[in-house]
């Protein structure tokens, strides 16, 4: 499947990691896993990082799909982050989504200008990145599995990114991780793309109690 | 006991003046119906007190269900309600559900004698188990059970909805254990599917989804590690305030220039602000083992006892 190259180019600038939305500020829990030494060995970093994957699979893609679906209507966007707010009772993980969701959509609509997205800077009340990131992808005429792809692409290279900063792993070990688990984002994509909101849920909640706890340390480079 | 109402009132604490206690009576059970029903309603109040007394004004339950509100515990205001399964057990194919009505004004306990065992489902039938918690004007619930504890080959799903008014208090705690331990039976369930969802006034201010199963790259054990407890809580009400301060100050205080984190023990709390109106926590932990879990779950019932009346969980862990 060809993506068109306007479609191509959107994804590219918006997965990129000089796209300010603050992706660098988030270790997405790696940081209190890390602190509290639970990953002793680069498998455990490995499968901590897969399950903070399949997290995003079973939790963010139903918003990033059904607000990508819903791009033009802007009461069912309300309705999806509303229903994301009351479904991430997680402070530290509702502080990491609300944060890059407003810069990637004031980012967004100074850059792209595109009408929808204008629209929804005023509407939403808490900007959640999976509603706001499929309603980009949306308005700007990205298909929904190019979306999701990139989606997780990116939520995976924020994690491994954070790891390398922590002192994990290598920068080319790193990547070495990437490939190795992206190359299991089309399965994940498989089993999750048609999960609706209502059945979103959280597949691994140790991960999500780790971040959790982010604010307890004395010291922290990330800001989740 | 008499079998032979359906579908009626089947309990009542109708005149006034007569003392009569409520009778439950156990009906056969029909799609429609809850397996068990239990009404609390307020039936006076002693002075100064901040709750009710709490009567038990209808009590239903059919097989595999039965209901207990004992007389004699606690401290006569709060009134303790005990759901009790046949054979100590959930098999493969039971669907239980439960709706508990806590009136105005009232305080009412939801506890158990034991945890909740989950058999093994070989054909695939899945064990149901779906609570319903209605909370009126300034009364009271906590739900304070025994942990569940999913065998292997185990297929449990969970639902509870809980719904309050803006001056509904609750307490809420829900843990799940790895298995039979001893025999080295950790997170061998099939599936284990759990969801809560808190709605003031008709608004979802509060859900949690989980949905524990293997996949096709790290099984459930794997991923939960050393840890062989889960834990959620959630308190919420302006009457528990006081409870959340305290706790979010001494369950998770920042840890100090250099401190250690106790690997045995992972708690996490986040605040839940003004949403409808309601405030209060979300606390959860994972532990290694029940005893470090209940280590935390005292300091969360602690304070409830003047109005619990007793421990729900003395001498157990």
């Amino acid at each position: 499947m060809s993506v068109p190259t306007s479609a191509l180019l959107t994804v590219l600038q918006v997965s990129d990691s000089v796209f300010p939305t603050g992706g660098f500020a988030h270790s997405l829990g790696l940081e209190t896993a890390v602190r509290q030494k639970i990953l002793k060995t680069q498998d455990e970093l490995k499968n901590y990082i897969l399950c903070s994957l399949e997290n995003f699979g079973s939790f963010c893609l139903p918003f990033v799909r059904e607000a990508h679906d819903a791009y033009l209507e802007s009461d069912k966007l309300i309705e999806l982050d509303s229903l994301c707010e009351a479904c991430t009772a997680n402070h530290v993980a509702n502080r990491a989504s609300v944060r890059q969701g407003r810069s990637l959509l004031d980012t967004s609509s100074k850059a792209f200008r595109v009408e929808q997205i204008l629209e929804l800077k005023g509407s939403l009340e808490y900007c959640h990145h999976s509603v706001v990131f499929g309603c980009v992808c949306g308005a700007m005429g990205v298909d929904l599995f190019t979306t999701l792809t990139t989606y997780l692409f990116s939520s995976l290279r924020t994690v491994v990114a954070a790891a390398v900063r922590l002192d994990q792993i290598g920068a080319i070990q790193a990547q070495v991780v990437q490939t190795e688990l992206q190359s299991r984002i089309p399965e994940i994509l498989e089993r999750h793309q048609s999960r609706s909101t209502d059945e979103t849920c959280l597949l691994n909640p140790l991960v999500d109690v780790f971040q959790n706890t982010h604010d307890t340390m004395f010291s922290k480079l990330f800001y989740s | 006991m008499t079998g032979s109402v359906v579908g009626d009132q089947l309990v009542t604490n109708d005149s006034k003046n007569d003392q009569k206690k409520p009778v439950a009576v156990m009906f056969p059970p029909s799609s429609q119906e809850p397996t068990a029903r239990v009404v609390l309603q307020e039936q006076g109040r002693r002075k100064g007190e901040e709750f009710g007394l709490s009567e038990a004004v209808t009590i239903k339950y059919s097989y595999p269900m039965k209901i207990l509100v004992p007389e004699h515990i606690g401290n006569g205001t709060c009134r303790w309600i005990f759901p009790v399964t046949f054979g100590g057990g959930l098999v493969g194919g039971d669907k239980v559900s439960m709706e508990i009505d806590i009136q105005d004004g009232c305080c009412g306990l939801l506890t158990s004698q034991e945890a909740t065992k989950v058999y093994h489902c070989e054909d695939v039938k899945e064990t149901t188990q779906s609570f319903k918690y209605t909370v009126g004007k300034e009364a009271l619930l906590c739900v304070l059970p025994d942990y569940i504890v999913c065998y292997k080959d185990a297929a449990y799903k969970q639902t509870q909805e809980i719904q309050l008014c803006n001056t509904a208090n609750v307490v809420y705690l829900d843990w799940l254990t790895a298995g039979r331990i001893a025999r080295n039976e950790e997170w061998q369930f099939s599936r284990y599917f759990n969801r809560t969802e808190i709605k003031v006034d008709g608004a979802l201010i509060f859900k949690d989804q989980v949905l524990m199963q293997d996949s096709p790259y790290i099984t459930v054990h794997q991923s939960m590690k050393n840890y062989k407890v889960t834990c959620t809580c959630v308190l919420l009400g302006n009457k528990l305030q006081d409870i959340c301060t305290h706790l979010q100050k001494t369950l998770t205080p920042k840890k100090k220039f250099g401190e250690q984190y106790n690997s045995d023990s992972v708690c996490c709390v986040s605040p839940i602000t003004n949403r409808c109106g309601v405030s209060g926590l979300y606390i959860r932990f994972m532990t290694t083992n029940t005893t470090a879990a209940y280590a935390v779950i005292s300091d969360i019932v602690r304070p409830l006892l003047p109005i619990l009346g007793a421990d729900p969980f003395h001498n157990k862990y």
